[in-house]
């Protein structure tokens, strides 16, 4: 599994993997412009707005996760944009592009699930039980990592047609979970 | 990852483990439950450390340990007892008359 530090090293090559990509998109369909522009300059826009809250200048945990942020943003993209790139090239079908990008999304709700437990609030500023808060994000990150892997697996072997409402099911189920939890320890501690 | 795997490997840090899962605990309340001398059980948290399972903040005199795993970590520890190493009941502290 990829670790919070490798993550935010990859953030300045996946921002340069999604302008060639959208520089590649716009030249195979220069009709859809605004798409490919908006693709490319994301990422490039928002390194920019990083630079007026100065990330220089925040603790080295805070910097990772910004980075680490880009690079998930990143690989959304890029992978989007590969998947766009195969189809004019008829390497892939619209339905096997559609499977594809709806893994991703699984594969990536199982990623943040996973990292969950490991992003701990800092000592002294949690003023609820320290005891209390370690549990609901160990429940919480295997209740989001097992739903993500659900999502991606119905999104890849269900009927395409029905694929995307059938995955929503066990995300939906996974926010009254952790929601019902987190009412549950409020009124119990 | 190779770091998680050796810490893991051993059936005490895997002790330790278990016993943050109920909470923050000090370097003393988690040695309590352990009949090895205080190096020994140092070891066994730079070893947790390094693999950044637990978390250690100064608070005062002790050391506060709070567990730091992911789900896949959390699995992997899970795994092990699963796979015929599994855990026994946590060693109760050795008594006064043993310590010494």
């Amino acid at each position: 599994m990829i670790s919070n530090k490798t993550l935010a090293s990859m953030a300045p090559m996946m921002t340069i993997s999604t302008i060639v990509l959208g520089t590649w998109m716009y030249l195979l369909e220069p009709q859809s412009i605004v798409r490919w522009v908006v693709s490319a300059g994301f990422l490039p826009a928002v390194w920019v707005g990083f630079l007026v809250i100065k990330p220089w200048k925040m603790k080295d945990q805070t910097k990772q996760n910004l980075w680490s942020a880009i690079s998930m943003a990143g690989m959304i993209l890029a992978l989007a944009l590969l998947l766009e790139i195969a189809i004019n090239f008829q390497i892939l079908s619209e339905t096997t592009s559609t499977r594809i990008s709806g893994v991703a999304m699984g594969l990536l709700l199982a990623l943040i699930g996973n990292m969950m437990p490991k992003a701990l609030s800092p000592v002294g500023q949690n003023k609820s039980n320290p005891s209390a808060e370690q549990k609901y994000k160990r429940f919480a990150g295997w209740v989001f990592a097992l739903a993500g892997l659900a999502y991606a697996g119905i999104r890849w072997f269900a009927p395409i047609e029905m694929a995307n409402d059938l995955a929503t099911y066990p995300v939906i189920l996974a926010l009254a979970l952790i929601f019902g939890r987190m009412i549950w320890i409020r009124a119990t501690h | 990852m190779s770091n998680v795997f050796k810490a893991i490997s051993d059936p005490t840090r895997r002790e330790v483990l278990h016993l943050l899962r109920n909470g923050p605990l000090s370097a003393g309340e988690l040695s309590e439950h352990f009949p090895v001398s205080k190096p020994t059980m140092s070891a066994h948290f730079a070893v947790l450390r390094e693999a950044d399972l637990v978390e250690a903040n100064k608070q005062g005199k002790s050391v506060i340990y709070r567990l730091k795993m992911s789900v896949l970590e959390d699995a992997l520890l899970g795994f092990t007892g699963a796979l015929g190493l599994k855990l026994g009941q946590p060693t109760p502290p050795p008594s006064k008359e043993q310590k010494s």
